[in-house]
C-alpha cells in the first residue's frame, strides 16, 4: 500500500497548478453565461417570434365549392363529402425504421406502390406539418381498417374534404369537371392565390366562373406539438363558401332534349331567342363526370380519350358540321337584300342544274318545276338557291354568312369554342391554292362545299331570325348568388351584332320556315306541334365519311317566338326524318303540349 | 445529544449544492414530461434514482477512497472486458450498443468507465509520481485514457469518449505534467482529426456538419439544434414560467428530458435560472477544487480533481451543444437530467470527493 503525505512545498505547487484549473474553468463559464446573454437577452425577441411561428401552424379548411343551379334553382352539381387519407412528414422525420415501417402498411392497405408512398412523403417534408394526401374519396371498410392500425401509423390523417356530386347526369360538357390544379395552371394561376393542391375546374362553367365558384380558403391556427397532435385552437381565418352559379338552363327541358337525343351522336341546342339564354345543350356522347370528381383513375381516362365517338369534345361548339340545306336562309337573305332576286322571283328547277359540263343536283329528282321563293324555302328546292347563289356571287354569300355569326365564335361563356368557316376566295386561294369556281359558289349556297358551323352558331341563327334580327349572344349564367341566394351579379343579354336584312326580307324567311313545318309539302312536318306553330329549316348535310348528318334549326311559336332550337344528328340521314322530330319534343315539353 | 461522527465531517455545503441541482433536476424533467402517458412517470423514477444516489452518495462517502484506489487496475481490467462485451451484446439503441439491460436501469458501462478510468490514473499517477514530470512518464496514463476512450468511440458514443480526454489533461497536469508537454499532446491529438473523420459513422459526420450548419438540414438533422436554441433563446431574461414553455411543452425538442433538458430550464425560467444553475455549478466545482487542493495526499487530490474535472466537462459539453456552440453529442447534464447511469455516476463522484474531504488536512 502506498501512502505519500504532500510535503507543504508539493502542496503549494498544487495549489498553483489548480488555480490554473479553475481559471480555465471560470473563463469557459463565463463564455457560456455570455452565450446564454447573448441568445436570450440580445437575440431573444427574434427567438420568441421563431417560437411562436414554430408552433403556431395554419390548418387550412377547404371552402364549399358553390352550387350550379338550373333557372328554377333546382340543383345540378353540389358537393358531397369525402374522406381523404394524408399523412403529415413531421412524426417520422426522426425515425426512419418508423417511416419505413408505416410506409409499408400504407401501402399494403391501399394497394398502393411503396415507393410511390416515399416519393409523396419527400416531397412533404419541407412543410412537414402539412399532410400530404395519399388516397381521395376513401371507403368505409378501409377506414376501418385504418382506425384499427391507428396506433401503428403515426402522422396518418383523415382529411375531411367534398367532392363535386351530380344529383343528375345532365349537360355533362357544359358543366364540365374539376381536377387538382396542374403545374401549368399553378404557374398562371399562382400569382391569383391559387395554391397546390386546390381543386380547380378544368373545363366547361367549372373552368369559366371558377374564381366564382371556389370561394376563399380558411383555416385555424392551431398549436401543434412536435407529434403533430393539435393542442389548441388559436384564431380562426372563417372559410368564405364559393358563391353559386345559377344557370339560364332548364333542367326539365335539358332532361327532355338529352332523351330525344337519345344514342344518337350529336347535338342539340335551345335558346331564348329574345336574350340569348341558352335552355338547353345537349353533346352525345357524353362521359360520367363523377368519375372526375375526385380523381379518375388512368385507364379511365385512356379509356375517354381514346373513343371514337369523343365523348370528351363538346360537340355543340366544338362539333364542325357543313350546314346543309339550312343556309338557304343565308342565301335567301343574301338574295334579297343584294337585289339579286324578289320574294316574287321564280326559277325553273329540272332536277339537274348544269354548269358547262358538270351536274348539280336537286334533292328531288324529278325537279320542283317552276318554283317561287317561298315554295323554295318550303320544299328545299336546292336548284333555286344555286341560281340564287350564282347571282349574288361568293363575296355577298361570305358576307351575309358572316353577318349571320357563321365563322366566328359565338362569344358564349363556355371554353374552347370553334369558329366554324365560312369560305372565300381568297381563303380558297390560300389554303387551296386554286381558284374559287362556281360550282363552289353553287355548292355554298345551299350549305355544303367548305362550310362549317357549329350547332350553338345555328341556333343563334335561328334565334336571330325568330327575334327579327338581333345577334344575341348565347350565354348560360344567369346569375350569381351567394350561399342564402341573394343576387350578387346578373349580366344583362348582349346583342353582339344586327342582321343588315330589312323586315321584309326577314318576313319571307320566317314565313317559308313556318310553312316549311306546317305547309303541306315542307320538310320539316315531322317537328309540328299541335297547338304551338313551329317554324323551321331542315338540313342534310354532306358526310364523305358515312351517313348524312341530319340537322334542323326551328324557333316557335312562329308569331312571337320564344324558343329556338338547333338539332345536328350525325349519320342522321335526312334532317327533316331524325333532327325535327327531336326539336319537335322539346317544343311540346317547353310549352307542355 | 451526540452527532455521529461521520456525520459531522459531511460536507454541508457541497452536499447542499448537490440536493438543490437535483430538485432543480425534478423540476425540469416533471416540465419537460408531465404531459406525456408515456414519459410522465419518469419523474417519479428520477425521484427514485435521486434516492439510490443518495444512498450510493452515503457508501462511497464512508468507505475508505485509498481502498477504491487500490482496487484501481482490477476495475479497469474488468472495466475493458464489460466495454467489449456491450459491443458485442448490448442493447441497440438509436444506432449504437451502449447499454446493458438490466431492468430497473439500463446500465451504461461507458459511464462507468469514467470513473474508473479516474481511479486507475489516480494509482498510476501516484505510483509513479517521480516520471510526471517526464513527456515519457505520459505514456502509461495517455494509454490508460484512450484504450477505453477507443473502445467507447466503437460503440459509438464519441461524446462520453471525448469526455475523458479534459479529465486525462488536467490529471496529469495534477500531478506535475510540465505545460508544454501537455500542450504538444493536445497539438498531437487534433492533428490527427482527420484520421478520426475517417473513423466516423455516418451518422457521427452528419451530427459535426450539422453543427457546423444547422440551419441546412431545418428538419433533418439539424431539428434538436435549433428547436433547443429557438427554446433558449424565446426565455429571455426571465423565461416563460414554470410549464409555460410552448417548446419545451409541446414536444418541439426530442430527448428534451434528458440531453436537452437545459433548454427547458433555458425557455421557463430565462437568463435568471440559468445563472442561478450556472452558479450553483460553479460553486460546486470550486468547493470541489479547493477539496482537491486541501487533500491529505495526492491519491486525493488527483481524484477530486479528476472528478470535478469530469462533472465540470459534462456541464460545458451539455451546456455548450444545447445553446449551439459545441455539436450535439449524447452527454446529459449532471443531475439535471434524466438518467439512471447518469445520476448514480455523478453521485458516486460526490460520494467520493466527501470522502477526499472527510480526510483532509485540517485548515
Amino acid at each position: 500500500m502506498v501512502w505519500r503525505s504532500l510535503a507543504p512545498t508539493k502542496q503549494d505547487a498544487l495549489q498553483g497548478r489548480l488555480k490554473l484549473v479553475v481559471a480555465v474553468l471560470l473563463c469557459v463559464f463565463l463564455l457560456l453565461w455570455g452565450r446564454l446573454f447573448f441568445m436570450q437577452v440580445v437575440d431573444g425577441p427574434r427567438y420568441r417570434q421563431q417560437a411562436l411561428t414554430n408552433s403556431l401552424r395554419l390548418v387550412p379548411q377547404r371552402a364549399p365549392r358553390g352550387l350550379i343551379l338550373d333557372r328554377n334553382l333546382e340543383v345540378i352539381a353540389s358537393n358531397a363529402p369525402s374522406l381523404s387519407l394524408g399523412l403529415m412528414p413531421a412524426p417520422l422525420l426522426h425515425d426512419p425504421d418508423k417511416r419505413e415501417e408505416v410506409v409499408q402498411r400504407l401501402a399494403g392497405l391501399l394497394g398502393q406502390d411503396a415507393e410511390a408512398i416515399r416519393k409523396k412523403l419527400a416531397l412533404g417534408e419541407p412543410r412537414p406539418f402539412a399532410p400530404v394526401r395519399l388516397a381521395t374519396d376513401v371507403g368505409r371498410s378501409l377506414m376501418m381498417a385504418l382506425e384499427e392500425q391507428r396506433d401503428q401509423l403515426p402522422g396518418v390523417v383523415v382529411i375531411e374534404e367534398s367532392k363535386r356530386s351530380y344529383p343528375r347526369r345532365m349537360a355533362v360538357h357544359a358543366l364540365g369537371y374539376v381536377g387538382e390544379i396542374t403545374e401549368g395552371q399553378l404557374e398562371s394561376l399562382g400569382p391569383k392565390g391559387y395554391r397546390r393542391g386546390d381543386l380547380v375546374g378544368q373545363t366547361g362553367l367549372e373552368k369559366v366562373y371558377d374564381s366564382v365558384l371556389r370561394g376563399e380558403d380558411g383555416g385555424y391556427q392551431v398549436q401543434v406539438n412536435a407529434a403533430g397532435r393539435e393542442q389548441k385552437v388559436e384564431g380562426r381565418v372563417p372559410v368564405v363558401p364559393g358563391r353559386n352559379l345559377v344557370l339560364t338552363l332548364d333542367a326539365r327541358l335539358q332532361e327532355a332534349a338529352e332523351e330525344a337525343l337519345g344514342e344518337n351522336s350529336g347535338a342539340v341546342v335551345a335558346m331564348d331567342p329574345r336574350n340569348g339564354e341558352v335552355l338547353a345543350l345537349v353533346s352525345h356522347p357524353d362521359y360520367d363526370l363523377s368519375a372526375f370528381a375526385n380523381r379518375i383513375l388512368t385507364k379511365d381516362w385512356q379509356a375517354l380519350a381514346g373513343d371514337e365517338r369523343h365523348p370528351m369534345s363538346d360537340r355543340v361548339l366544338q362539333g364542325l358540321y357543313p350546314p346543309g340545306s339550312v343556309f338557304k336562309i343565308v342565301t335567301t337573305a343574301a338574295g334579297l337584300e343584294s337585289g339579286a332576286i324578289t320574294p316574287d322571283t321564280t326559277f325553273d328547277c329540272m332536277g339537274i342544274y348544269w354548269i358547262s359540263t358538270w351536274p348539280y343536283r336537286c334533292w328531288k329528282e324529278v325537279g320542283h318545276g317552276s318554283i317561287s321563293l317561298h315554295r323554295a324555302l318550303v320544299e328545299s328546292c336546292d336548284v333555286y338557291f344555286y341560281h340564287v347563289g350564282l347571282r349574288v356571287k361568293v363575296d355577298q354569300l361570305h358576307q351575309m354568312a358572316a353577318d349571320f355569326g357563321l365563322g366566328t365564335p359565338t362569344g358564349i361563356d363556355l371554353p374552347g369554342e370553334s369558329s366554324g368557316l365560312v369560305p372565300d376566295a381568297r381563303w380558297k386561294e390560300k389554303t387551296q391554292h386554286m381558284p374559287w369556281f362556281p360550282g363552289n359558289t353553287v355548292m355554298m349556297s345551299i350549305g355544303q362545299g367548305y362550310l362549317l358551323a357549329t350547332p350553338l352558331q345555328l341556333a343563334q341563327l335561328a334565334s336571330a331570325v325568330a327575334n327579327g334580327g338581333d345577334i344575341y349572344r348565347p350565354h348560360l349564367l344567369k346569375r350569381i348568388t351567394d350561399a342564402s341566394g341573394a343576387v350578387l351579379e346578373e349580366p344583362a343579354p348582349q346583342v353582339s351584332r344586327r342582321l343588315p336584312c330589312s323586315a321584309d326580307t326577314l318576313r319571307a324567311i320566317r314565313r317559308g320556315m313556318t310553312d316549311a313545318v306546317n305547309a303541306p309539302g315542307g320538310t320539316g312536318w315531322r317537328a309540328r306541334v299541335a297547338g304551338v306553330d313551329v317554324a323551321g329549316k331542315t338540313g342534310t348535310a354532306q358526310n364523305p365519311h358515312g351517313e348524312d348528318h341530319a340537322d334542323f334549326i326551328s324557333y316557335a311559336p312562329a308569331e312571337a317566338p320564344r324558343l329556338a332550337v338547333a338539332v345536328v344528328v350525325e349519320n342522321g340521314g335526312e334532317g327533316g326524318l331524325t333532327a325535327a322530330p327531336i326539336a319537335k319534343r322539346l317544343y311540346e315539353v317547353y310549352f307542355g303540349k | 445529544m451526540r452527532i455521529p461522527l461521520a456525520w459531522r465531517k459531511v460536507d454541508l455545503t457541497l452536499v447542499s449544492l448537490v440536493l438543490a441541482l437535483l430538485a432543480i433536476g425534478l423540476v425540469l424533467v416533471y416540465s419537460a414530461v408531465h404531459h406525456s402517458p408515456a414519459l410522465g412517470h419518469l419523474v417519479w423514477k428520477q425521484c427514485g434514482l435521486g434516492l439510490l444516489g443518495l444512498a450510493a452518495l452515503w457508501f462511497f462517502y464512508t468507505i475508505d477512497y485509498k481502498g477504491l484506489v487500490q482496487l484501481a487496475y482490477p476495475l479497469y481490467a474488468s472495466l475493458l472486458l464489460l466495454l467489449a462485451l456491450v459491443l458485442a451484446v448490448g442493447s441497440q439503441s438509436r444506432g449504437s450498443s451502449r447499454w446493458f439491460d438490466l431492468g430497473l436501469v439500463h446500465f451504461q458501462p461507458s459511464e462507468m468507465a469514467k470513473l474508473v478510468v479516474i481511479l486507475a490514473l489516480a494509482r498510476w499517477l501516484t505510483d509513479h509520481a517521480r516520471d510526471a514530470s517526464k513527456l515519457s512518464g505520459m505514456v502509461v496514463p495517455l494509454g490508460l485514457a484512450l484504450v477505453p476512450m477507443a473502445l467507447i468511440i466503437r460503440q459509438p458514443d464519441l461524446g462520453s469518449a471525448m469526455t475523458l480526454a479534459p479529465v486525462a489533461f488536467v490529471m496529469l497536469w495534477v500531478a506535475g505534467a510540465r505545460l508544454w508537454h501537455l500542450l504538444a499532446v493536445i497539438a498531437a491529438g487534433l492533428a490527427s482529426t482527420p484520421l478520426a473523420w475517417l473513423m466516423m459513422k455516418d451518422y457521427q459526420r452528419r451530427r459535426l456538419l450539422t453543427f457546423l450548419d444547422p440551419e441546412a438540414d431545418t428538419l433533418g438533422a439539424g431539428y434538436n439544434l435549433i428547436q433547443s436554441k429557438i427554446a433558449i433563446g424565446s426565455g429571455g431574461l426571465a423565461g416563460r414560467g414554470f410549464l409555460q414553455g410552448p417548446q419545451s411543452q409541446l414536444k418541439f425538442i426530442p430527448m428534451h428530458h434528458n440531453d436537452f433538458i437545459f433548454s427547458v430550464l433555458g425557455e421557463e425560467w430565462g437568463l435568471l435560472g440559468a445563472t442561478l444553475v450556472l452558479g450553483l455549478y460553479l460553486f460546486f466545482f470550486l468547493r470541489a477544487f479547493s477539496i482537491a487542493s486541501q487533500a491529505r495526499d495526492q491519491q486525493g487530490s488527483l481524484l477530486a480533481s479528476g472528478i470535478t474535472t469530469l462533472v465540470a466537462t459534462q456541464v460545458v459539453i451539455n451546456i455548450g451543444m444545447t445553446t449551439g456552440m459545441l455539436p450535439v453529442t449524447g452527454i446529459t447534464l449532471p443531475l439535471l437530467s434524466y438518467g439512471g447511469s447518469s445520476v448514480l455516476l455523478i453521485m458516486i463522484c460526490a460520494g467520493i470527493l466527501l470522502n477526499v474531504r472527510r480526510d483532509s488536512r485540517p485548515q
